[in-house]
């Protein structure tokens, strides 16, 4: 009996080493923060990933689908048809209305547990000359002077497009984030109130400028001035415009714009080099005060949106510019010399000047206004680096401010100016402007305004809305022969449409979230 | 053929050797053991070929001396050798070979036990049913045969991996939710098995319950099918055998009712008001469509074929007293009906068993060798119009021709320029001229065990067991393809593409055991203690590339490689390698008791640890118990004249499912910490540090809990036999997707929570109608029924829907279920489409709140098979129908087919004529404008009953007496005519009802398989 036993234990000796079979370190993961952020520069790289999380991309396609700007393409397939985002079907569940809220928490997320990393560096004695502590104190208090940015920007972002009345400060707003959040997973926070979300924005970029010294710091980036491709002190200031445009602070709008440095609309030529294939010159367009750099290997791709293969007239156009906006850009100047017409619709185009008289059919294969906005670049066809905040956006919001104030002949000259830096006037030509003789007219100017300047910029479903009652505006309108086929023609200024549901997800899971109204 | 011949010659020069000595007559009879004679069974003298049948009364004749050794053979028996002695008469008694009948054995990897003493829910296939069909994988030979087993292979693609098999109803939601595999003993890492011989497998036993499955504890949750191979016994001559068939295989008919080029150049005019315009000019600078009278372009013949298969399989098996072996090589040539797609396998295998002279130490190694080849099909089921074979051959303009493309890029382009999305065929047929992908796969299965009987009541053995296997994946996209011109960027001036990845995956079990048994009287006693250890390595490398000069350029291979320059780096290859590694541990016992094979009691106990877990949720306990009441064997059954078998059995207990992301045995390693990810950078910086997981640190073992009771029968001897069984099987702590806030930084994290159940019936039963010498004709059915219902959802609402999907998840209802808004007709007033709201009332503009929980689920209620077996002097017939019922499919193929948006872009169904207008106000389909057009997809619209039954297979064939096969000097000769998937009657519009999916967009459907076999025994 004692050598079975013996023998079994031999055996067992074989397989002895068991513990190794499921204590397992698989190579390379990493499970804590400390492991990965140590010093200033892995900061930078944690903040890299910030970028990254920005869906611009998907801003773009929504609000080119959603609203008016966007006409059936010749090669449509049934893309935005068959699924209704053309149509104007908007539920708990669209799709933009989800990725937004979800990458602009995770970006806020990520935010605060980089601030808390970054005070625990702070903190951490460290070794080294006094000038080396020093410098490398400075550099995380930069560091955390970005981050605090970014956490604004998104929750400036989320009101945006989740608030339902921007100047009543007790409506419903978004969830305030402002605590470190790991995976404690009950947690659930209410939305805030819009006048208390104001103020977290506003007490963000204070305290950026503070870490800063008043923003001037961010500016420098590795010894070289600040690329427009990182956060600056003009992007926090752009943030504040932003956000006053929305609750109507006129003060605030002028004060920011005033310290917003090194930037202006530019001229018809270096508008024409913002949207150019060749993207040379962005870096110090005076137009561009924040973009985002879009490199081969980052995938996705904006135009993607409309075209498949190329923007090209022998590619595949799903979708192209809707007529009603093509004949808006089309009677900014009768040569064409208003350049945001050859920025916009693409060179090939063919345009049927007796449109309203073909049949579906023919209008769809005969009056070709492809979109040209984003034409991808020479290395990536349907890739560009996107425009996120423009200067003449700011300047706009400037005007928006005097028609706040009631000064309407001062919007006139804004208007005035912004075609101007648009036009390649020849001698002797004036720029057309509109006369501005109410409030209303100057609403209504600004929103057609910015129609053309921020045509697929993914600027309109938030103008109409902040904008459109004030305009006058009947809301979204497409030409006749745009929805011919299916009928999908308007929506009205007043619809619940203009504030997204909260996600389904949000919904489901956080017992304290209430729905915007409509859904 | 040369070798072929001298081995004959062999063979005929050693019986003029045998001539030689002195031979006398011997006479004798074979018959059963209750003395009925055996008539045409093989009587063969041992070491030769000679040999002769029994006549119709089982009497043989032959030349034989003292010492010569006959063995006899008639199939159902088991073979049986006796020696010549002094006397002229030798009679021989058969008996049942057991492992084709009810009453046999039950194999799983620790244990094998005679029927009578199974306890538990077993069934078992034996070679009889897999051998000589002409399918590339044995699951697909599996489908209806085994009651509870749902097998959707959902895809013709020879060899594909994506047959999705279930036992007893989806007991997972994001876990594994598949049988584990264990082949002769090595559990396997996955269920891919194209590079596996069908023709090799002896046996196939599929457990069901608790009682069967606990004792696979980590695995065994979602059942175990055990594989055994087949093996020579010892003394026994070498018998060499050839299985081949040799098949042709064509695409299944769909009841799509698509336009032709007339009928659509008409419809457009009517639709539209105008003839479709778009053109293209000839060589003869005409243009090719003349819209007056279009012409059809047989676009299924440019893309199908009539798909060739060849089987052969060569097996020696042989044994001396102490060493047996079996050998066999394989080789298959299957093509798939898609053009360019198919499977091409080499298979070797040996196993050597030996034993010492008293029978106490036995050994025994396996060792197999698999290659595989395959051509895949890629973006099946995918919307890719210009990567999706099955959509652009269907949904392409029928009054496109083939011969309007070229061959080129530009005359691609040109088409495309001219008919948009309708010139999909034209993109595809520039794929199918440059594109590929190769998968090679080498698979090999190594053991070896060892078992020592110390005593008659103690044995102790160990058993090591290696699943090695390597898979190279060659995809290449010319450079003079369409795919790679059309998105390259405007300065690239090489195009072209290669991707190429090589995995590596080794698994190493080991098992080591010691046994226990003891008889005294009537009561006998087995228990045994394991030891299991296993460990995974997997290692894989890949390599993409871009720019190839097509002047060098091969299809399939990577010539013409352009290096990287200064200038861009279009060219510069990029690279990956990965890593990971897995393990398990385990040690378990199991005890058995019988009483006089009137009772049984099994106990089984495991433990186990799983890399995939920590702290207290590591190691996971699985116990089953099961018992059985053997009721014939009782006294009150003995005079029993209607009763021939009949056993009670009953089981209890739980097994565990570590694979919970369903992701194979390595991934999802370290759920349960956080992670951090280093990934692409921003701008000039080259990397990026980001949050890549969040944790979940008390994740654990999906737990499932079965019972099971069963019953085993057979009436008049047997004649009317079969088995019931009823179970209900629950998984508790399922890993299912919790909601989260976004704050989080994401939306849902996986879980253990909540519970789903499974409650069935599942009947075996077959029927002699006729069991007479020369004719048996016998029937069989199995079906059954499994109820699927979810029990707790992880919120409050009670159900999960993300928003969007077409199905969702409530307290109370199954998995897959519907969810979806209720079509109730057409508006005939304006041509809206319209749907029941929540309260019932008819809405044109449905909510979220007004979706219906439909009660329907792409998986099935009822399913199972029946057939009939007819056995005719040598003459045999067998056919097989299989089905499913109340299973429901989204037709996301008829969707396109029926969308005004697809005018002009793709061919449509006649069916869409009877669309909304104010001349036709009674229509099927909605106002082509109508403005809520997009709810339609959201409905129940496009739902289908999918249920079907389908004749799965016939054969016909003839089985040739050994008499008539003296001349040839064979000892066996069998031929066969099968067919395979011949009709389907079903609902269901589309190519194949058969999916394993909810939504169907043109997939690779699974052929029609017409056959011919042949076996010859040497």
């Amino acid at each position: 009996m004692k050598n079975k036993f013996f023998t079994f234990a031999a055996l067992l000796a074989l397989t002895v080493s068991c513990q190794d079979a499921y204590e397992i370190e698989q190579p390379g993961y990493r499970t804590e923060d400390s492991q990965i952020f140590n010093s200033s520069t892995d900061i930078a790289r944690g903040i890299n990933a910030l970028y990254n999380q920005i869906p611009a991309e998907s801003e773009i396609n929504f609000v080119s689908y959603f609203t008016d700007e966007l006409g059936v393409g010749r090669d449509n397939g049934g893309q935005g048809i068959n699924d209704g985002s053309y149509r104007f079907f908007m539920n708990p569940g669209n799709g933009f209305a989800g990725s937004l809220w979800n990458n602009m928490y995770n970006v806020i997320n990520r935010s605060n547990r980089l601030i808390h990393r970054i005070d625990e560096l702070l903190a951490k004695p460290k070794t080294g000359t006094d000038a080396e502590i020093k410098a490398e104190n400075d550099a995380l208090n930069v560091a955390k002077a970005r981050v605090y940015i970014f956490r604004a920007y998104a929750h400036m972002k989320l009101f945006s497009y989740y608030t339902t009345d921007y100047k009543n400060g007790s409506a419903l707003s978004v969830i305030k984030f402002d605590f470190y959040h790991t995976d404690d997973y009950t947690r659930y926070e209410k939305r805030a109130t819009v006048s208390e979300i104001v103020s977290f924005i506003e007490d963000d970029i204070e305290t950026a400028f503070s870490l800063s010294n008043g923003g001037a710091a961010l500016d420098i980036k590795e010894g070289s001035t600040s690329n427009n491709n990182f956060i600056s002190k003009n992007v926090a200031h752009a943030i504040l415009i932003k956000l006053y445009a929305m609750t109507e602070n006129p003060q605030g709008i002028l004060d920011n714009l005033a310290s917003i440095s090194g930037k202006n609309m530019g001229t018809a030529i270096s508008f024409s080099e913002l949207f150019a294939k060749a993207e040379t010159g962005l870096e110090t367009n005076p137009d561009l005060v924040w973009r985002l750099v879009r490199l081969p290997n980052d995938g996705g791709g904006v135009a993607g949106a409309w075209w498949a293969g190329a923007v090209a007239a022998n590619r595949t156009a799903y979708m192209e510019i809707g007529r009603s906006l093509f004949n808006e850009i089309n009677s900014l100047h009768p040569q064409k010399r208003d350049y945001r017409y050859d920025a916009t619709v693409l060179g090939e185009s063919v345009i049927a000047a007796n449109y309203q008289s073909l049949n579906a059919d023919r209008y769809r294969a005969e009056d070709l206004l492809f979109i040209g906005k984003y034409k991808g670049t020479t290395e990536v066809p349907l890739q560009s680096d996107i425009k996120l905040i423009r200067y003449t956006d700011l300047y706009l919001a400037k005007a928006e401010a005097h028609a706040m104030k009631g000064e309407y002949k001062e919007v006139e000259n804004i208007i005035k100016e912004v075609r101007t830096a648009r036009s390649f006037l020849l001698d002797g030509e004036v720029v057309n402007f509109p006369t501005i003789s109410s409030v209303r007219e100057a609403w209504e100017a600004i929103l057609k305004e910015r129609r053309v300047e921020f045509a697929f910029e993914g600027a309109r479903y938030l103008d109409m809305k902040r904008l459109g009652v004030k305009a006058g505006s009947p809301g979204f309108v497409r030409d006749p022969k745009d929805c011919e086929l299916n009928d999908a023609c308007s929506l009205p200024v007043t619809t619940f449409k203009l504030t997204l549901p909260i996600p389904r997800s949000e919904m489901l899971s956080n017992p304290n979230m209430v729905q915007n109204p409509g859904y | 053929m040369r070798s072929k011949f001298t081995w004959i010659l062999t063979l005929f020069f050693a019986l003029i050797v045998q001539a030689g000595f002195a031979q006398k007559q011997v006479t004798g009879v074979v018959k059963t053991p209750e003395g009925d004679p055996i008539p045409g069974a093989t009587v063969l003298l041992v070491g030769t070929n000679q040999g002769t049948d029994t006549d119709e009364e089982g009497k043989y004749t032959l030349n034989l001396k003292k010492g010569d050794r006959i063995q006899v053979v008639y199939e159902g028996f088991k073979p049986s050798t006796v020696t010549v002695s002094d006397s002229s008469v030798l009679n021989v008694t058969l008996v049942v070979d057991e492992s084709t009948e009810l009453d046999g054995i039950v194999v799983d990897t620790y244990r094998t036990v005679s029927k009578p003493k199974n306890s538990n829910a077993v069934s078992t296939v034996t070679s009889k049913t897999i051998e000589g069909r002409p399918n590339a994988s044995f699951i697909q030979t599996l489908q209806g045969q085994v009651p509870g087993l749902n097998i959707s292979t959902g895809s013709g693609q020879p060899g594909d991996n994506n047959t999705t098999v279930i036992l007893r109803g989806l007991g997972s939601i994001n876990g594994n939710v598949e049988p584990l595999y264990v082949i002769d003993g090595v559990p396997m890492s996955s269920d891919r098995f194209r590079s596996l011989n069908p023709n090799d497998i002896d046996r196939i036993d599929v457990l069901k319950d608790a009682g069967a499955t606990a004792i696979y504890g980590n695995r065994g949750a979602n059942g175990v099918i055990v594989i055994t191979t087949k093996r020579a016994s010892f003394d026994s001559s070498l018998q060499v055998k050839y299985v081949g068939t040799t098949g042709m295989s064509f695409l299944q008919d769909n009841q799509y009712n698509l336009m032709n080029a007339k009928q659509y150049v008409d419809f457009h005019r009517k639709f539209r008001g105008t003839p479709p315009a778009g053109n293209i000019v000839g060589p003869d600078g005409k243009n090719m469509i003349d819209y007056r009278n279009p012409k059809d372009g047989n676009w299924v013949d440019v893309f199908f074929r009539d798909a060739i298969a060849q089987n052969h399989t060569l097996s020696f098996s042989s044994g001396s007293k102490n060493l047996n072996n079996y050998t066999s090589i394989g080789y298959s040539d299957i093509e798939g009906v898609l053009k360019t797609t198919g499977l091409k396998r080499f298979n070797f295998r040996t196993n050597l068993n030996g034993k010492s002279d008293n029978g106490k130490l036995t050994y025994g190694t396996t060792v197999s060798a698999n290659f595989s080849k395959s051509d895949m099909a890629t973006s099946a089921g995918t919307a890719g119009l210009n990567q999706n074979y099955f959509l652009g051959a269907f949904q392409g303009l029928p009054y496109l021709r083939p011969e309007m493309y070229t061959g080129t890029y530009e005359s691609a382009m040109a088409n495309l320029n001219a008919f948009g999305n309708g010139a999909m065929p034209m993109l595809l047929m520039d794929k199918m001229r440059t594109h590929g992908l190769k998968q090679d796969e080498f698979k090999s299965i190594v053991n070896g065990s060892l078992n020592y009987a110390i005593d008659s009541n103690w044995s102790m053995g160990t058993n090591l067991g290696v699943d090695y296997q390597t898979i190279n994946q060659f995809s290449f996209n010319g450079p003079s393809s369409f795919n790679s011109r059309y998105f390259a960027a405007d300065d690239q001036e090489w195009f072209g593409s290669i991707g190429n990845v090589d995995e590596r995956r080794m698994i190493l079990t080991s098992n080591s055991n010691i046994k226990w048994n003891k008889t005294f009287g009537k009561h006998s006693v087995n228990a045994g203690a394991y030891i299991e250890y296993l460990k995974a390595h997997f290692k894989s490398s890949g390599i993409n590339k871009e720019g190839f000069d097509p002047n060098f350029w091969e299809n399939g291979k990577a010539t013409g490689w352009i290096g990287d320059s200064d200038k861009n780096d279009y060219y510069a290859p990029s690279a990956s390698v990965g890593e990971q590694t897995a393990g398990m541990f385990s040690y378990f016992g199991l005890a058995s008791y019988d009483y006089d094979t009137r009772y049984g009691l099994d106990v089984t106990l495991r433990r186990d640890a799983s890399f995939r877990f920590i702290d207290e949720n590591r190691w996971g306990t699985f116990w089953s118990v099961s018992g059985r009441w053997n009721l014939i064997n009782e006294k009150f059954m003995a005079d029993s004249k209607v009763f021939s078998d009949f056993k009670l059995r009953a089981s209890h207990g739980t097994a565990g499912n570590q694979d919970i992301t369903g992701s194979g045995i390595f991934g999802s390693a370290y759920l349960y910490s956080t992670l951090y990810s280093s990934g692409r950078g921003y701008a000039d910086e080259a990397n990026a540090y980001s949050l890549g997981q969040l944790p979940k640190r008390d994740l654990r073992w999906e737990e499932i809990t079965t019972t099971n009771i069963g019953l085993d029968y057979g009436f008049f001897n047997n004649r009317l036999r079969g088995n019931i069984d009823v179970y209900r099987k629950q998984t508790d702590d399922l890993y299912q997707s919790i909601p989260l806030s976004a704050i989080n930084g994401t939306t849902a994290i996986n879980g253990n929570f909540g519970s789903i159940r499974n409650e069935g019936v599942e009947l075996l039963i077959a029927g002699d109608i006729v069991r007479k010498k020369d004719l048996t004709i016998t029937l069989n059915a199995n079906g059954s029924y499994n109820k699927n219902q979810v029990l707790n959802i992880p919120n409050e609402e009670g159900f999960i829907w993300s928003g969007s999907s077409l199905t969702a998840m409530r307290e109370g209802g199954r998995l897959g279920e519907f969810y979806l808004y209720e079509f109730a007709g057409i508006n005939p007033q304006n041509g809206e489409t319209q749907y029941y709201d929540k309260n019932g009332a008819i809405t044109e503009n449905p909510t979220d709140e007004d979706r219906k929980w439909l009660g329907k689920s792409s998986l099935p209620v009822y399913q199972g098979s029946f057939g009939i077996d007819v056995n005719y002097k040598g003459f045999f017939a067998q056919a097989n129908f299989t089905f499913a019922k109340d299973i429901w499919r989204y037709d996301n193929d008829y969707f396109f087919f029926t969308q005004p948006s697809s005018v002009g872009n793709a061919n449509m169904t006649n069916d869409y004529l009877d669309y909304w207008s104010t001349s036709n106000r009674d229509a099927t389909f909605p106002n082509p404008n109508a403005n809520n057009l997009y709810h339609l997809n959201d409905s129940d619209f496009y739902l289908q009953d999918a249920s079907y039954i389908r004749m799965r297979f016939v054969t016909v064939g003839y089985n040739f007496k050994k008499s008539d096969l003296a001349f040839m000097k064979l000892s066996g000769l069998r031929v066969y005519g099968q067919a395979e998937n011949l009709v389907t009657w079903t609902k269901w519009r589309g190519w194949d009802a058969e999916s394993n999916r909810g939504v169907d967009l043109s997939q690779y459907p699974t052929p029609r398989t017409v056959s011919f076999g042949v076996e010859v025994q040497f």
